[in-house]
């Protein structure tokens, strides 16, 4: 299409949009639901094609110019939008109910996800430092997280306020962001180093020549079994859940509390899913794939968001079921173990996902537990320890 | 628990006042309509003044 063709319709399109607003703004516009059911069918129809557009673009298309050209994509968006909010002014609410009640909760998951691992790959391919193309990613995740539970929260009462902000940052910042730094690099200079220098004999046992995506699922299945193990110890050995206590001490679910663990806990994790994999010769490109993966599904995970997960539920270890694992009645928490994927809780017969109730209350049984950063650190050492 | 959930879907589903509507509607038609004019200026100035960016918002 020329160029000044596409400029007189897009004039033409503002000009509507504006006559409409001024309508919408200045009279009383009486509602049609008849015009709202039609301005909903086209406002969703051109939304999904124009998703499916950007979605093609990204993975099948990548050659054409139409599918890869995604600030027009967005702004048709843009225009779907416009329409929606006219199709819900028209049905007295109902697209908006619809849309937070019906379409959000399954499709945020999804989006989110693929979207941090679209951005993950193209800061990969655009030669960015690996903590750029990692934490960015992962920055987008926590971001929306954060956004949605505002939005479209599960439970207002899992809200947090500013004592639980606190506490769960000094965990994010130290034991998730700082503390694995430091911990990797002891690993690479007191053992990885050392063991390659002497001819590691295992390094074969990875599968090097299997595609990129292959070695990330794998090394997701791999790292997820040893870690379902590690969780299940955690909660039956005294020892470990001394430590582990830790994670399940909040009362209120929210995406920032996933980084909440002792250091030790967390030094018993690092040591299960990146120690054998960096021994392995895992490459680096597959381990961020695997971190930009695990931080986003964790704050899913751990989200306060309404979210439906159907039947990803038997794949994913989410939101759905890890309510479930923090409740504070035992027999319902010591199930869901999974860390990113929930296959593992149903090959060993700990998959939990009551149909038909929510789960009432989370956190330890003994509720004198201490919140503060510093109290949780000390409390496993304590000669009471607890009795969490 | 499952009562309560019931009068929170009770209290979502009653339709809203039709003032109410247009309070939240209005808002978002103009921030719409403002996104797409930036949209619409942003293309004509790169015509104008040879940008070779337009290609970017083609379609």
């Amino acid at each position: 299409m020329p160029y000044s063709v596409l400029v007189v319709i897009q004039i033409l399109i503002l000009l509507i949009m504006l006559w409409t607003t001024c309508r919408f703004s200045l009279d009383d516009v009486p509602t049609n639901s008849q015009l709202g059911k039609f301005f909903a069918i086209l406002g969703f129809s051109y939304c999904i094609a124009m998703s499916l557009r950007l979605i093609l673009g990204l993975t099948i298309y990548p050659e054409s110019r139409w599918f890869t050209n995604w600030i027009s994509t967005g702004f048709h968006i843009v225009l779907a939008g416009f329409v929606l909010v006219v199709a819900n002014y028209h049905s007295s609410g109902w697209v908006k109910l619809i849309t937070l009640q019906k379409i959000i909760p399954w499709i945020v998951y999804p989006l989110v996800m693929s979207t941090g691992i679209v951005l993950h790959f193209v800061l990969l391919h655009g030669h960015q430092h690996a903590l750029v193309s990692v934490y960015l990613p992962v920055l987008w995740g926590a971001v929306l997280v954060n956004l949605l539970e505002i939005l479209v929260p599960h439970k207002r009462g899992w809200q947090p306020n500013l004592s639980d902000v606190k506490n769960d940052l000094w965990f994010m910042g130290i034991i998730q962001v700082v503390f694995p730094q430091i911990v990797a690099i002891l690993f690479v200079l007191a053992l990885v180093k050392p063991i390659q220098s002497f001819g590691w004999p295992f390094f074969n046992l990875w599968p090097h020549s299997l595609p990129f995506y292959n070695q990330a699922v794998l090394m997701v299945l791999v790292a997820d079994f040893f870690r379902y193990w590690l969780h299940r110890a955690a909660h039956s050995n005294k020892i470990l859940w001394r430590f582990h206590a830790v994670h399940h001490s909040p009362e209120k679910l929210y995406w920032l509390n996933v980084g909440r663990f002792h250091p030790i806990d967390k030094s018993l994790q690092l040591l299960l899913d990146t120690l054998p994999f960096m021994l392995l010769g895992v490459s680096v490109q597959v381990i961020d794939l695997y971190v930009v993966f695990y931080a986003i599904n964790g704050f899913f995970q751990h989200s306060n968001i309404n979210l439906r997960f159907g039947f990803l539920n038997y794949l994913i270890s989410s939101a759905e079921l890890h309510r479930w694992h923090h409740s504070r009645v035992a027999e319902e928490s010591n199930s869901n173990y999974g860390n990113n994927l929930s296959i593992w809780d149903l090959l060993f017969g700990t998959w939990f996902l009551p149909k038909n109730r929510l789960v009432v209350e989370i956190g330890l049984e003994n509720r004198q537990y201490p919140m503060k950063f510093s109290g949780q650190l000390k409390r496993p050492f304590l000669k009471d320890h607890g009795k969490a | 628990m499952t009562s309560m959930i019931k009068t929170e879907l009770v209290q979502l589903d009653a339709a809203p006042p039709k003032q109410c509507l247009k309070q939240t509607c209005v808002p978002w038609l103009w921030l719409l309509c403002l996104l797409f004019a930036l949209r619409v200026i942003a293309q004509i100035l790169l015509a104008q003044f040879d940008i070779p960016l337009l290609p970017l918002f083609e379609r």
